[in-house]
């Protein structure tokens, strides 16, 4: 048996299921990348000036830099002024003030999705804040985590509600000038989620966003922040969906984890973003800055990935380890199928001493698909004791993928102990023989290998994401490899 | 382009100026613009700089304090019997040109050959699609000086060929272009030790490039030594092209120049290629080394296994960037490739960067890196038998590289390799004598 | 010739070895035994000198020296042996390479002259009968490529070798088939000439059968809670530690 070409294609089928559009009204801002956009996404969100000042040094910022182009990516130029830069859909007056006043068509999307809105059907335990295209729609269990002190809301309402900590924490980790796609998210971010969890206090239930791309010719901006406070821990969780179109569309994030003493930040994605077509059409192009700072003693931030969408992954969630004894880790599954191609992995920076970090990343590559994973072990002299464990593996299921490792190591301790080790090859035939010899049927078997193969990285996921991790990942290959 | 950047370069160039006309064949008018072409590409392109991810880890800055003259080939004092050679016959390069008097032509083995570059200048313009890459147009620029060895097909040299690149001593800084061109006959096989020295008071920038052309079913095993003293500037390229089932087995060692830069490009690209290459660098005080290595298996069947190791101590700084690339339908590949290094000392750094570059899927690719100082729990074990403790670092530390001297198949080599090393690891640790 | 006195150590902030005390005079065997995580590996790595078991108070004394000021090798010089549990795997190091910089280092340490290669193989040849080594292992690299039982063999051959006062063998039996065992045993049993002390842990009484231990001490929580002759063993093996850890509480 062979994993020949064409019974990859043969086998590779696309099924996105969360491919549909929801038609609904809307308000959005025309097409082009200026000042008065900025301004008028500020407006729209009723910002104070501070905010708008920082956006436009920002857009000042970003108007001197010029595209990173060093990632093993190929695309052709992005047209930043086609692109709308804000869509919300219409809203009565002045919003919902509760889900009963949210649009049906809205809370009948994210049921679609999975993600049903109202409280009694939801998962228990997990909190919900839902972003369609530039807004939020809905958080829910707001009320029960006020109860512990916990602040979970929209971006624009952190804004008004909780200026001081957003003003704070707000550009501390990922500064407006740190990147071009950064500074520009910086310039014109729309909506996202905020998390506060304050000292010593343990998160009731597990947070969650979800993010939804649903208009045309709209990119998504969203800015996310989580503060935790000295001795907090909490669990978040992302998902991302957007609708099957031909045309290319961008989501530039920023994420910035903020960890203080003790605190402990486990951040896990379920990234599913429209892939594009068998041929390379449409697909989302998806430039994203994820960073979190370990700012005390003991703190951890822990992130997870599971990267199956997306025409274009362009992503290193990272973290400064800056506390003594502080903790990073990085476990990230990404599966490129079609022509897809990924380029990310993680950046750890060791300032404090006895600091350590984990990094386990597993790539997945298909037909024509390019998955380059990318990473950063930086240890500075004072990081006295510090440790680096890197694990790289990656499978290629057909002859014409690629799968690429690019770690930089770069080492100024001799106290520090650093391990990188990397592997590419393709599903072994003795254990898909094996199975199949047991009477498994190769679909299976090849699934069964593949999930064995991101094992290590799925234990990492709480345990609703894990179970739909596996689901994505067998629909993503759906049968991958003869 | 920084401005010490620019004033490097001017110099350089302004070298070339000066020199163009008395460079070999200069009225030859293919000649004459190869090089002048080779300048161009050069100004038009600037000196590397850390922005260029080549060069990321590596500042040519302290290159502008330097105002490098160009030698031509010039009669030496020194008698065969100074020289720190190997063996009996040496060929010999002082100051980038092959020595007529220090090289014995007549005790060359039968089989092979050996000239200057003269007859071969038209070829060697010929042999290499224009790269990116300031040096290689920095020695295309005075094209000249260095050797052409011709080894026939199916002999089988059983002394090693030994090249001893010499630099004598100056009174102002100068620099040397050769360009070392070997061509082993198919079936050949032949063992080349080459080795760059200094000369006390030399402080010098070599800039060679090695050719290594390996035809069909030959072996060569390859010993470079680069022992230059620390006021050197040390860039070197080795091109190695392997033709159907050839092999090239190599131990490469940085161990001396203040800066050093080599890059080792290998290209497998025909069927059932094999190449084992080992390498060790040792970097203290506050030198620089970096090793660029390369290896693009472009043919299916083809084999690679890479261990290079790192020492680094004092206020050194060790850079190595293993690149190994599988090509579309290069399918049945075996690529290995480990970095190890030690940093010995608290202001010591290393920046490592293994690659893989897959477009093939029946591979078994692996790459590996590791960071630290000496096994502790290792330490502690010899220690609690009774060895002191600096003696049982100098016996990991002479474990660390002991594989890579040991793998050196002739024993004369492996002694010269071993020797080279003792004086190194014994100012680090002295090994007592125990045997 | 060693005396504990309520010794304290923790590893990693946890204190593992609570007040323990021991007394072991010239030629005797002492058994340690305890369950898993009573402090027995630690005891003995402690006697030994290693890094990252820290001693917040108490002292130990071999032969009216304070030995946890020394240095390991100073330890080893000093007459003290430690056969390790996973004995440590050193590649590009020769096995007698490092046995003869050993031997050396502590004869210089007791200001004795370095023994020449001819007397030392001779001695290296006569030790590895005791404890049937393959002579093949003894130029391979320290421990690499070994079989468990090898390694514990290797372990009492260097034992044998650098000959200590007081040898402090840790789980040597652990891994160990009953022909390795035995061997093991022998060898031990060999080195006993009435002067040379031996402290033994182990975790199952089977080890006790061919050593025989003059004291046997049951250590739990980090302290002794148990002493008594070699009949001490047979009766943990039947009842198990529950009953004397619980008999102490």
């Amino acid at each position: 048996m062979s994993t020949r070409n064409e019974d990859v294609t043969r086998l590779v089928k696309q099924d996105y299921a969360a491919g549909f559009y929801t038609d609904i009204e809307q308000d959005r801002a025309p097409p082009g990348l200026n000042e008065d956009i900025i301004a008028l996404i500020s407006a729209k969100k009723n910002e104070p000036q501070w905010l708008l000042d920082a956006r436009l040094a920002a857009f000042a910022q970003f108007q001197r830099m010029s595209e990173p182009d060093w990632a093993h990516l190929h695309y052709p130029p992005i047209d930043l002024q086609s692109i709308s830069y804000y869509a919300a859909p219409k809203r009565k007056e002045d919003g919902p003030k509760s889900l009963d006043e949210v649009d049906p068509k809205l809370l009948e999307t994210y049921e679609k999705l999975g993600i049903p809105l109202h409280e009694q059907k939801m998962l228990a335990g997990v909190a919900v804040d839902a972003v369609f295209d530039s807004v939020s729609v809905a958080t829910t269990f707001k009320g029960k985590l006020a109860e512990a002190g916990v602040i979970f809301c929209s971006f624009s309402e952190a804004v008004r509600e909780h200026p001081e900590l957003v003003r704070k924490y707000l550009g501390s980790v990922v500064p407006a000038g740190d990147n071009y796609f950064a500074a520009l998210n910086a310039a014109v971010f729309s909506d996202g989620s905020f998390v506060y969890i304050p000292k010593n206090t343990r998160c009731p239930m597990e947070l969650s966003t979800y993010f939804r791309i649903n208009a045309m010719n709209t990119g998504q901006f969203e800015r996310t922040l989580i503060v935790a406070d000295e001795g907090s821990t909490v669990s978040y969780l992302e998902g991302c969906t957007a609708p099957m179109r031909d045309e290319n569309q961008l989501h530039a994030a920023v994420v910035e984890l903020v960890a203080l003493r003790d605190a402990n930040i486990k951040y896990s994605t379920v990234q599913n973003w429209y892939p594009g077509d068998e041929q390379g059409r449409g697909g989302i192009y998806n430039f994203v800055t994820k960073r979190g700072d370990c700012r005390g003693a003991n703190a951890k931030i822990s992130w997870t990935q599971v990267e199956t969408g997306s025409a274009i992954t362009w992503k290193y969630p990272s973290c400064i380890l800056r506390g003594e004894n502080s903790v990073g880790e990085f476990y990230s599954v990404a599966l490129t199928n079609n022509y897809q191609q990924a380029d990310t992995g993680t950046k750890m920076v060791h300032i404090g001493r006895n600091t350590r970090s984990t990094i386990v990343s597993k790539g997945i590559s298909a037909r024509q698909a390019q998955n380059a994973y990318r990473g950063l072990v930086r240890i500075l002299p004072g990081a006295e004791g510090a440790r680096n464990y890197t694990q790289c593996d990656s499978l290629l299921l057909g002859d014409r993928c690629g799968a690429h490792t690019f770690p930089y190591i770069e080492v100024r301790n001799p106290s520090a102990k650093v391990e990188h080790e990397a592997s590419t090859s393709r599903i072994s035939e003795d254990q898909l023989f094996y199975l199949r010899s047991r009477g498994i049927p190769q679909e299976d078997a090849v699934n069964m290998i593949v999930n064995g193969f991101c094992k290590d990285v799925f234990k990492e996921l709480p345990m609703e994401f894990a179970v739909e991790a596996n689901k994505l990942l067998a629909v993503s290959l759906e049968g991958a490899v003869g | 382009m920084t401005a010490a950047l620019n004033q490097a370069l001017d110099s350089l160039a302004g070298e070339f100026e000066r020199v163009a006309a008395t460079l070999p064949a200069a009225d030859q008018r293919s000649v004459a613009n190869h090089r002048t072409a080779a300048v161009d590409r050069l100004r038009a392109r600037g000196l590397p700089v850390t922005r260029d991810e080549a060069w990321k880890y590596t500042d040519l800055k302290s290159l502008a304090g330097n105002r490098f003259r160009f030698t031509g080939p010039s009669a030496t004092a020194l008698t065969r019997q100074q020289l720190p050679a190997l063996t009996a016959h040496p060929i010999v390069l002082v100051n980038g040109w092959l020595d007529p008097v220090l090289t014995d032509l007549d005790a060359l083995p039968t089989g092979v050959s050996l000239s200057g570059l003269d007859q071969h200048l038209t070829a060697l313009m010929q042999s290499r699609a224009p790269v990116d890459d300031a040096f290689q147009w920095l020695n295309d620029a005075f094209l000249g000086a260095g050797l052409h060895v011709n080894i026939d097909a199916g002999i089988a040299i059983d002394q090693p060929l030994e090249i001893i690149c010499l630099r004598t001593a100056t009174d102002e800084p100068a620099m040397c272009h050769p360009r070392l061109r070997l061509d082993i006959g198919a079936g050949a096989s032949v063992t080349v030790l080459e080795r760059y020295v200094d000369l006390a008071g030399a402080q010098a920038l070599t800039n060679v490039v090695t050719d290594i052309v390996i035809g069909q079913t030959a072996t060569v095993t390859h010993c470079r030594i680069q022992a230059e003293s620390p006021a050197s500037y040390h860039i070197g390229r080795t091109y190695v092209d392997l033709a159907r089932d050839a092999t090239y087995q190599a131990t490469h060692f940085d161990i001396g120049a203040g800066l050093s830069r080599t890059d080792i490009n290998i290209e497998q690209h025909s069927e059932g290629s094999v190449v084992g290459l080992d390498g060790l660098m040792f970097v203290d005080g506050k030198r620089h080394c970096d090793c660029h290595l390369n290896i693009d298996h472009a043919a299916p069947r083809t084999r690679s296994t890479v261990r290079y190791k790192g020492v680094i101590d004092d206020e050194g700084r060790g850079v190595f960037n293993g690149r190994i690339l599988v090509r579309q339908d290069a399918q049945q590949i075996s690529a290995q490739l480990h970095n190890r290094n030690l940093l010995l000392s608290a202001r010591a750094e290393i920046d490592t960067k293994p690659e893989l570059e897959i477009y093939a899927d029946d591979v078994q690719c692996a790459h590996g890196a590791t960071v630290g100082q000496l096994d502790e729990t290792a330490l502690f074990y010899l220690r609690s038998r009774g060895v002191p403790l600096a003696t049982a670092r100098a016996l990991l530390l002479h474990a660390f590289v002991g594989d890579i001297v040991d793998a050196i198949a002739d024993s004369k080599l492996r002694q010269l390799a071993l020797t080279e090393l003792a004086g190194l690891l014994a100012a680090l640790e002295p090994l007592p004598e125990l045997t | 010739m060693l005396s504990i006195n309520n010794l304290h150590a923790s590893v990693a902030g946890k204190e593992i070895l609570r007040g323990l005390n021991l007394e072991v005079k010239p030629g005797e065997v002492h058994a340690i035994m305890g369950p898993n995580g009573s402090g027995k590996s630690t005891l003995a790595n402690v006697i030994a000198g290693r890094d990252g078991y820290e001693v917040t108070a108490g002292e130990v004394i071999f032969n009216g020296k304070p030995l946890l000021e020394l240095a390991p090798e100073e330890r080893a010089g000093e007459g003290i042996f430690l056969a390790f549990q996973y004995p440590v795997e050193i590649p590009g190091v020769n096995n007698v390479y490092m046995l003869k910089a050993a031997l050396n280092g502590i004869r210089k340490y007791r200001g004795e002259s370095e023994l020449d290669a001819v007397k030392f193989l001779n001695l290296v040849k006569q030790k590895t009968r005791l404890v049937e080594l393959k002579e093949s292992l003894l130029n391979r690299p320290v421990n690499e490529g070994f079989s468990g039982g090898e390694k514990k063999r290797n372990e009492i051959f260097q034992m044998a070798v650098l000959e200590p006062k007081l040898a402090v063998l840790d789980e040597t039996d652990s891994g160990l088939d009953i022909d390795a065992l035995r061997i093991v045993a022998n060898g031990v049993n060999q080195l006993r000439d009435g002067e040379r002390s031996f402290v033994v842990v182990t975790h199952y009484q089977r080890l006790l059968d061919y050593i025989v231990p003059d004291v046997v001490h049951v250590l739990a929580g980090g302290r002794i809670v148990k002493s008594g002759p070699k009949e001490l063993a047979l009766e943990l093996e039947q009842r198990g530690y529950d009953w004397v850890v619980g008999q102490a509480a």
